[in-house]
């Protein structure tokens, strides 16, 4: 279970958002941190397929990204996650199934057992522009994992969550790790420290550091904000 | 599974629970009503029984003399002491629509009174002739329309230009302005709202987001759209057979739209406009999904397609011949009767199509080059926002 990025690139008329960037992912949570526009969404997006590299390719174990197969395997939250005002939850993942391909019986099952685990069970009949936005939030979470994903990249995706529902997810994202290969982007330090295998540090499109957590002799907000040069050098 | 059938239905709900499909859907019955009350109200479409008199009959010699009877002449002498007919009193109303429409072919009342037979199939095949002279047709056309002209079967069937299916046909130019703006207010979100809703990246990061939904989108737009279509048509044309009665269909089309060498019952030229106009329902609702995935914004859709019907009302000189005639096509303008003398042809590997034979065959094109379009623009999309 190999996700290979070689030296992918996006360019946007002036600007580099990803520069060459090569990295193997495997089975477990890898952690991606970086300040704003460090091109962690673009990268994102360029390994959902929904944003094509100017160079290099992803390859998730042979497939390309372009393939229908390589979607088939993957579950995505993006960091602005889109609904359908007058849909109910329930509708709402009904049709992400559609869309994911499940099988009608299979796709009913698994948007009982995925309400069921994001809490949502009570709020399922109703229509989406009733919930709050952790309520929001979870149903996204809960879209991305419809299909039993083997790739799963989460952007932002305890954002909007009170803190007992963080700890939650943060243990439901590890668990997860245990079977597919996660990626997880966040501006919250403790989370990837709680539960990432190895962390990715992005600046100015490239990935400035990659390694464990037991690599990083200090805490990990000490040494993220010295990387990022937010805290000087003692 | 590929579940096109689920996202078919999901996607026709998506279309039909937009408020604006709603609202829209609201303001075109309410149109239609008003429109059709407005006319009965104020007597345009109260049925004079005496019209019905002459219907079915050739207009002969016979039906002439009997005209020039029940008409008494309106002369007034000139100052050189001729006398010239200025007009005609009408004593039985029977003859008033035959009276004004030889008129028409005579070039005045004076011409129409004195009118035989004979007379009139001459200054028809004039009337008709100058046309094509003025629409700068090639050699090959002329060719064509005047061997249809020796075919052309004389006398005319005699029809009230007041009746079912001639009103039929002269309220599907209606009909086409009314499903445009519902078409383009129900349509122009199938695309762009995913864009808008954020909703885009989920959808292009699943298996069946990118090739099938595309599909499923498209299908269910075509069906609203003919539906719709459909619909205005079925309740523009209702009410017209309601207020005036279903009869006259074997009536000359040339009582109608003018005298035209496209000569047909009003009859089959109604199956031939509502024909086209589902032909034009399904161009436009594809234009409407086309203009949304290209503009990525419901209101830029509706703008250009409302600039679109503006651009159809301009006329270019016939001098400019391809502009003109390409202008003739625009579907919104096309259903009226000044399409019965628009004599120029579409030449294909040497072959003649009139306009009425090329219109369906040029949409159905069009709207099969406006899919293939969508779905290559929808496939090459990426979520940069």
């Amino acid at each position: 279970m190999e996700l290979v990025l070689d030296r992918v690139s996006k360019q946007y008329q002036n600007k580099i958002a990803a520069d060459r960037i090569s990295v193997t992912l495997g089975q477990g949570v890898v952690g991606l941190l970086g300040a704003n526009g460090a091109g962690k969404t673009t990268l994102m997006r360029m390994i959902c397929g929904i944003l094509k590299p100017t160079n290099g390719t992803i390859s998730f174990d042979g497939m390309d990204v372009s393939e229908e197969m390589y979607r088939d395997v993957l579950g995505y939250l993006p960091q602005d996650f889109g609904y359908y005002p007058s849909f109910t939850g329930r509708d709402f993942l009904m049709y992400i199934a559609a869309l994911k391909g499940l099988e009608k019986n299979t796709a009913k099952r698994k948007c009982d057992e995925l309400l069921h685990t994001v809490n949502l069970e009570d709020a399922a009949n109703k229509k989406i522009k009733t919930y709050s936005g952790g309520m929001k939030q979870r149903l996204g979470i809960a879209q991305a994992l419809l299909n039993d994903p083997k790739i799963i990249i989460l952007d932002e995706p305890t954002a909007g969550l009170d803190p007992k529902e963080r700890v939650r997810f943060r243990n439901m994202i590890a668990d997860l790790g245990k079977d597919a290969v996660v990626l997880l982007s966040t501006h919250i330090v403790s989370d990837v420290e709680h539960i990432a295998d190895r962390i990715l540090m992005m600046k100015d499109g490239s990935i400035i550091w990659d390694g464990k957590k037991e690599d990083i002799p200090e805490n990990l907000e000490a040494f993220y904000l010295r990387e990022f040069g937010g805290l000087d050098d003692e | 599974m590929n579940n096109m059938g689920t996202l078919y239905r999901i996607e026709l709900r998506k279309i039909l629970c937009r408020r604006i499909t709603v609202v829209v859907m609201i303001i075109v019955s309410l149109l239609m009503i008003a429109m059709n009350i407005g006319e009965y109200v104020a007597g345009s479409k109260v049925i004079n029984k005496a019209e019905q008199a002459l219907e079915g009959r050739a207009v002969n010699d016979e039906l002439l003399d009997e005209m020039r009877a029940a008409t008494d002449p309106k002369n007034v002498t000139m100052e050189d002491g001729t006398r010239m007919m200025i007009g005609v009193s009408v004593n039985d109303p029977a003859y008033q629509p035959l009276v004004d429409y030889l008129a028409t072919i005579g070039g005045n009342y004076d011409k129409a009174y004195h009118m035989t037979e004979s007379e009139l199939e001459k200054r028809f095949r004039g009337v008709i002739s100058e046309p094509m002279r003025e629409q700068y047709l090639t050699a090959a056309e002329q060719d064509y329309w005047y061997e249809k002209l020796t075919d052309f079967s004389m006398p005319l069937t005699y029809g009230k230009i007041q009746n079912g299916w001639g009103d039929a046909v002269c309220i599907v130019y209606v009909v086409a302005i009314l499903s445009m703006i519902s078409i383009a207010a129900t349509l122009s979100g199938v695309f762009s709202d995913e864009m808008q809703l954020r909703t885009d990246a989920l959808i292009f990061s699943s298996r069946n987001g990118k090739r099938r939904l595309a599909s499923a989108k498209l299908l269910a737009g075509i069906t609203v759209g003919m539906l719709e279509t459909l619909l205005i048509l079925l309740v523009c044309v209702a009410t017209q057979f309601t207020i005036s009665g279903i009869n006259g269909g074997d009536t000359s089309v040339q009582f109608f739209v003018g005298p035209t060498a496209m000569d047909m019952s009003i009859r089959r030229a109604f199956w031939i406009f509502a024909g086209i106009m589902m032909i034009i329902g399904l161009l436009l609702s594809i234009f409407a999904m086309c203009l949304s995935q290209i503009c990525r914004n419901s209101v830029a859709v509706i703008s250009v397609m409302m600039g679109l019907w503006l651009i159809s009302m301009l006329t270019p000189p016939y001098s400019w011949r391809l502009v003109s005639q390409a202008c003739g096509y625009l579907p919104v303008t096309f259903l009226g009767s000044w399409t019965f003398s628009d004599y120029r042809m579409v030449s294909i590997f040497g072959h003649l199509f009139t306009i009425f034979e090329a219109a369906p065959v040029l949409y159905v094109f069009l709207s099969l080059l406006l899919g293939l379009l969508t779905g290559v623009s929808y496939r090459r999309y990426q979520v940069t926002k």
